[in-house]
This record gives C-alpha cells, structure tokens and sequence, in this order.
C-alpha cells in the first residue's frame, strides 16, 4: 500500500452527501417517467 | 499550469497535432451553422426544404457527421498523439502518425464533398435504405481506417515502456487512451463490415439490394459505444487533470483504473437498446442488452462519486467546511486554471445526461420517447455537454501549448463553457418536452408542423421548439465566441518554444493496480461478453429477415435505380 496521506486522513463526507444527493435526484426523475409511462396505458 | 512538466516537441509532431486539431475546428465553423439551421427549420423560422442552397436533411447530415464524427475523431486521434508520448516520456513515431492523419484527412474530404453535394443526405446513422454515393462511405471507412493507424502506432511505444519499467503501473492518462481506442476498435470493425460489405458494393450498383436489420445491428454494434468513445478522452481529462486544475488530488488511482477497465468491458454488447421497436430482434436480446447498458452506468457513477472526492479535497485544503461548501469553492473563474471551466460546466450539465439515458435504456419507458426530439434532446446532454466542452477546452490548451503561444481572451474563454451550459439546458429542455408530447425528431417541423398553413399543423408544440431555438441560438453564440478565442490564439505570435504540457494530477490513494495492471484480460472479457450478447442478435436478423430493399433518397418515394430507368426512358 503506497498511499499518499498528509496530515489529518480526508474522509469525502461532501462527495458522499453528492453522491446520495445525486441518487435520490436520479430515482425521483426515473420514476417521474415510470409515472407518464403509466399514465399512457 | 504552472508548475507542469512541459517535454520539447519536434517540429513534424507539432505540425501533425496542430493540423490534427485546427481542420476539424474548422470543418465545426460549418457544422455549427447547420446545427442553427437545424432549430430555425424545426421552429417554423424557415418554412421551405432549404435555406441558402442549404436543404434540412443536407444540413442535418452535415451537422452530425462533422461534429459528432469528424470533429471527435480527429480530436480523440489529436489528443492520443500529444498525451500518450508525453506520458510515457518518449517520442511519437512520425511516419505512420502522418499516414494516419492524411488518412483521415483524405477520407474526410471525401464524404465532406459527397455531402455538400447533395449526394449523401443519409444523417450521421447513414441506414438504408437510404443510399449516399459512394465516395460518402469510402470516406466515412477512410476516416476510421486512419483512426486505427494512429492507434497502432502507440503500441510499441507502450510495450517498450513496459518493457523498460517491470512491475510500474502505466500511466492513468495512457490506460485512459487505450482504453478509448480499444473500444473504438472493436466497435469500428462492425461499422466496417457493414460499410465495405453491404453498403459500397451497394452503392456501386454491384448489388441491388440490402439486408436493413443487418445493417443496423452492424450499425448500433459501433453505435453505442461511440458514445464511450466519445466519453473516454473527457474521463482521461477528467481522472488526470481535473484534480489538479481544481488544487486537489485525484481520490483514487484505482477507482480510475477500474472505470476504465469497465468501459472496456461493457461499452459494447449494449446496441439493441436502440433498437427496441425493431421486430426482427428478439425480446430475450432487448432484455440482455437493457441490463448491460444499466451496467455500463456504473463506471460513470463511480467516476462521479470519485470526481466529487477529488475537488472536494481540494477545496477542503483552501477551508471549505461543512457538507457542500466545497462544491463552491472551485475555481469556476479563474483565468489561470481556465480549462476547469471546460470541464466543470461539462460535468454539471452530464448530470441530467446521465438520468436521460438511463430512461433511454429502460426497456419498456424507452417506448414514450423513442423517435421523438426527446432523444437529441438527451445525447445533445451528452456528447454536447461534457464530451464537447471537454475536447474544446483541450482543443484550446493543445493549439496553444504545441504553437508556443499564450491562449488569448481568457475572460471570454472561460465565459464560453457557461454560456453553452445555459444554452444546451434551454436548447434540450425544449426538445424533452416536446419529445414527451409527440413531437418528432429528424422533420423539417416548419415545413409541416409547425406552419399554420398545413393540415398537420400541430400549435401544441410551438412553446418546446421556440425554447429550442433560444437555446439553440445562445448555443451557437457560445461557439463564436469560442471560435474567436481560438482563432485569435492560433493567428497570433508566438511568444515561446512549442511545447507538450499538461497538468497532470498526483494521486491521494495511490493503490496498488493489483488486476488492474494488465489490459488483456480485461480485453478477453469483453470479447466473451460480447459474443454472449451478440451470438442471438446475429441469429434473429439473419432468419427474421424475409426481404432486402433497394436504394431510396430522402425526397423521392420510388427506388433509386427505378427513378434513374424512368429518367433514362423516353417520354411517351
């Protein structure tokens, strides 16, 4: 193991905060769609 | 980019990527104007089949072959030429680097001439039955043959600096390249079969008809993972030095590695899901391909997650707090670190590509908006977005770094990404809803549609093809205004020795590649994937297919060869 670590170790809470973020974006757009799919039957 | 390691460059290689980036850019003047008659056309603006000598699917042709091919190709060829020498510290072999520019240029020439001709008006998915003359294929061929020399030629390279460093990772930048010309290579030899096989006997008249499920399976076999071909130079950038512009480190070397060797892997056997409504594949293939496509996000996920880590470092080591601080403290306007805007601006907008494909690929949801302008709507998200800005940022850095000049304009350089953000958010805003209420892609809507003299005028989708258009406009501005930024640095003096730079990033977990290392079973992988997905499709074209078609122009509702017996016979 060859990290590279300087200081206080970075654990990337934003990104991880981003990351959930992007995934309940994501999951409400799809089934927006799902819903005017349904919607057409 | 201080700080950056700049390699001399001998003189020939400096010519060959100058050439290499500034004739596409070129060619682009001409693409990005039919890409504005595109939204003035489908707004009604214009209510005829042509404008200015300039007919709509002529135009249309012209707008997606030049920008989604040539332009891409040549930069994708250009970029590979000056990265992956200066990343394994050596240098570019010139005689086939030049074979393969001339190549290409070649082949571009040719299918440029058959378009503006007239005689290729078959879009940038060239299907039959539409027919262009030939001289459009042989080019279109020409073009990727030329792609693959250049390819070649970094092979030795690589093995020699394998060869000399045992046990050493290879450079992120070079896996990132290899990985973008393998999947290029694989997905190419489909497109080349159904080009010298079916469609240039065919257009030569030495065959009369052609298989058109064959050819379009062929088609979307490269199809697809042009899209990664596309997208695989940005995530180079992206993974190499978007960290470092942005003050940080890339997160991990390895999750770099990995969504690489995943792009490899899962790039290709994904076709059929752009062809959903075609009968004659089966559903069990549909299926198979929809579940590979949704696997293809995950490097793309994961590239995301790992991009946020590494600007988030960054921004934390200038005193961001909390959870989203760091998202705002980036050097969105910095006029020394211009290309993060480039880069930035393409990422942001990626995000709403991403979920549109993803409802693309969904096996059943894709019926609501297959064939409507929901469609350019999502890839103009995508290779408009992140693809576009990330080669036009790159296109700026190599014009100025290899012709020993300073980019001039940087204010206007670094407003042009936003501008065109803003744009192509207007611009695919109006094409989604629209989409989502009907209105179809690939019609000249002022000509029908949209004109309140024709029958089928259809008032509801005035609104989405009018914020098209403002999106359209605000996007064509953008890109005069990155014209002139260009144009003035490449006519300008040249104030030092030409050079190779990039800011490349180090790494904060700098992993061991462990079975990263090596590309070749990453490759075998693919192989076999691609054989399990493929071996069925290939069985339903060729016993679902009853009949061929004969040749067909876009304006004339009889074949060709029966249109040219009826003008060769006399009149009664």
């Amino acid at each position: 193991m060859n990290e590279q670590v300087s200081g206080e170790r970075f654990v990337p809470k934003g990104a991880i905060a981003f990351f959930v973020a992007l995934a309940v974006l994501y999951a409400m757009l799809w089934f927006a769609m799902y819903a005017e799919l349904l919607g057409r039957r | 980019m201080n700080g950056t390691l700049r390699l001399p460059v001998e003189p020939w290689a400096r010519r060959l990527v100058l050439t290499e980036i500034i004739v596409p850019v070129v060619l682009l003047v001409l693409g990005i104007y039919a890409g504005l008659l595109q939204v003035l056309f489908r707004a009604g603006v214009i209510q005829a089949a042509e404008f200015a000598g300039w007919e709509y699917y002529q135009a249309l042709t012209l707008h997606g072959v030049v920008n989604a091919v040539v332009f891409t190709t040549f930069f994708a060829v250009a970029f590979g030429n000056a990265l992956v020498p200066y990343a394994l510290g050596m240098k570019l072999p010139l005689r086939w680097a030049w074979v393969s520019g001339v190549t290409m240029l070649a082949g571009t020439l040719m299918a440029a001439w058959a378009i503006l001709a007239g005689k290729a008006s078959v879009l940038y998915t060239f299907y039959p039955p539409l027919m262009a003359h030939p001289l459009f294929y042989i080019g279109a061929a020409l073009l990727i043959v030329g792609s693959w020399i250049a390819f070649f030629n970094w092979i030795p390279l690589y093995l020699r600096w394998r060869r000399e460093h045992p046990g050493e990772k290879t450079p992120l930048a070079v896996v990132g390249m290899f990985a973008t010309f393998i999947v290029w290579l694989i997905a190419t030899l489909a497109v080349a079969i159904e080009v010298v096989v079916l469609l240039i006997p065919w257009s030569l008249g030495w065959t009369q008809e052609v298989n058109v499920p064959l050819a379009r399976m062929l088609f979307w076999f490269f199809g697809h993972p042009l899209v990664y071909f596309w997208l695989l130079p940005a995530y180079t950038m992206y993974y190499t030095m978007l960290p470092r512009l942005a003050g940080g480190k890339l997160y991990s070397d390895k999750v770099g590695r990995l969504a690489f060797m995943l792009l490899i892997l899962f790039s290709i056997p994904v076709g059929a899901h752009h062809q959903y409504t075609e009968p004659v594949v089966s559903s069990g293939s549909k299926l198979l391909h929809a579940f590979l496509t949704f696997a293809v996000a995950l490097p793309s996920l994961m590239t995301a997650f790992t991009l946020a880590a590494s600007l988030e470092y960054g921004a934390r080591q200038r005193g961001a707090r909390g959870l989203f601080d760091w998202m705002f403290k980036q050097p969105f306007f910095s006029t020394d670190a211009w290309l993060f805007s480039y880069m930035i601006a393409g990422l942001v907008i990626f995000i709403m590509g991403g979920i549109s494909g993803i409802v693309n690929a969904s096996y059943s949801m894709n019926l609501v908006v297959h064939n409507t302008s929901w469609i350019p709507g999502h890839f103009h998200l995508t290779v408009a977005g992140p693809v576009l800005l990330a080669f036009l940022g790159m296109s700026l850095h190599l014009v100025s770094t290899y012709a020993g000049k300073e980019l001039r304009l940087k204010r206007l350089a670094v407003a042009v990404p936003y501008l065109w953000l803003v744009g192509v958010f207007v611009f695919s805003w109006g094409m989604m809803r629209g989409g989502l209420h009907g209105e179809p892609r690939r019609s000249n809507l002022g000509m029908s549609y949209l004109n309140p003299d024709s029958p089928f005028y259809h008032p509801e989708w005035k609104l989405y093809v009018t914020v098209a258009m403002i999106g359209g406009i605000v996007m064509t501005l953008a890109m005069i205004a990155y014209f002139v930024v260009f144009f003035a640095t490449a006519l300008s003096r040249r104030q030092r020795e030409a050079a190779a730079e990039f800011p490349l990033s180090e790494a904060y977990h700098d992993e061991p590649a462990g079975a990263l290392m090596n590309l070749r079973p990453w490759l075998i992988a693919a192989v076999v994937l691609i054989a399990i997905a493929y071996t069925p499709m290939v069985r339903d074209v060729v016993r679902g297919t009853f009949n061929n078609a004969p040749g067909y122009e876009p304006h004339n509702p009889a074949p060709v060869n029966q249109s040219e017996q009826l003008e060769e016979s006399p009149s009664p």
